[in-house]
C-alpha cells in the first residue's frame, strides 16, 4: 500500500474543498512540509516524491497565476515555512537537490536574507556529503542556487547607498567631539563597492 | 550619539564576522571540484572564478 499516495490524495481534497480556501498560506505551506517530511523519512531517496510536494508548493505560492507573473507578497510566517520546507530535503539530498525541477523557481519566492539562509544549508549539506563537484552544468546551477552568498542583494545597493550619504553628510554637518573613526568606519561598512575582477 | 556610533561600528564587526564565516563555508567547495579530465577541471574553475569575481571586494579580500 502507498502511504504517500493516500496522505497526498488526503492533502489534495483538503485544499480542493471551499472551506479551507480561506487557509492561511503558511497554513498550506505548513501542511506540505508534513507532507514532505513523511515522503523523506519512509522514502528516502524517492526524488519523486519529493518533487511532487515541491511542485504542490510551486503551485500554492503562484495561486493558479500564470508562469513568470509576480507571486503575491508573502509574510513572515509564509516566509518561515518555506524557509523550513526548502531545508528538510537539503540535508538527506545534498546535490540530489539540484535534480529537483522547481527546487530553484521557489527559492525565487523568498526574500534575499531568506534565500540566503537557505543556500548556507544547501552549501554545508553538499560540504557534508563530499560528493565531488565534477559536472560542470550542477556546478553551474549550484552557484546559480547560492547567489545570496556570492553577492550582495541588488535591491539593498541603492537603500545603502541612501543611507551612507545620509550619514556622511551628518558626519559632516554635526562633527562629533572626538575623532571621527566610528563615524568613517559605519560609512566604508556601508559603502556597496563595485564588483571587480568581472571576468566576460 | 557617540553611544550610537560605538553600536553600530559593533553591528559592523559583527557582520563582518557573520560574512567571514559564510565565505569560508563558500571556499571549501572548491575543494570539491574535481574532474579526471585536466580541461573539465579547468572549465569548473573558470565557471567558478567568474562567479567568485561579481562578489565584490568585501568577499575577495
Amino acid at each position: 500500500m502507498d502511504a504517500f499516495k493516500l496522505f497526498n490524495d488526503c492533502v489534495t481534497k483538503l485544499l480542493e474543498t471551499e472551506r479551507t480556501k480561506s487557509l492561511e498560506l503558511a497554513e498550506v505551506l505548513r501542511l506540505q512540509k508534513a507532507l514532505l517530511n513523511f515522503a523523506l523519512k519512509c522514502y528516502p531517496g524517492n526524488l519523486d516524491f519529493v518533487n511532487h510536494c515541491i511542485n504542490q508548493a510551486v503551485v500554492v505560492l503562484r495561486g493558479g497565476k500564470a508562469e513568470g507573473k509576480e507571486a503575491a507578497e508573502l509574510d513572515d510566517a509564509a516566509v518561515q515555512e518555506l524557509e523550513a520546507l526548502l531545508s528538510i530535503p537539503l540535508a538527506s539530498l545534498a546535490l540530489q537537490v539540484l535534480e529537483l525541477n522547481e527546487y530553484s523557481d521557489i527559492l525565487a519566492f523568498l526574500p534575499w536574507e531568506s534565500r540566503k539562509q537557505v543556500a548556507i544549508e544547501l552549501v554545508r549539506a553538499v560540504l557534508a556529503s563530499r560528493a565531488p563537484l565534477s559536472d560542470l552544468a550542477k556546478v553551474t546551477k549550484l552557484f546559480e542556487m547560492m547567489g545570496p552568498l556570492l553577492k550582495d542583494d541588488p535591491d539593498a545597493a541603492s537603500h545603502s547607498k541612501v543611507q551612507q550619504e545620509l550619514l556622511l553628510s551628518f558626519c559632516v554637518r554635526i562633527p562629533c567631539a572626538g575623532p571621527h573613526f566610528d563615524c568613517v568606519r559605519l560609512c566604508a561598512s556601508m559603502c556597496n563597492p563595485p564588483a571587480i575582477y568581472v571576468d566576460n | 550619539m557617540r553611544l550610537g556610533g560605538f553600536q553600530a561600528a559593533e553591528d559592523a564587526d559583527a557582520e563582518a564576522a557573520t560574512n567571514e564565516t559564510e565565505q569560508l563555508l563558500v571556499s571549501r567547495l572548491v575543494h570539491l571540484m574535481r574532474h579526471e579530465s585536466t580541461d573539465e577541471q579547468f572549465a569548473i574553475y573558470l565557471t567558478a572564478r567568474k562567479q567568485f569575481g561579481q562578489g565584490g571586494v568585501k568577499r575577495i579580500q
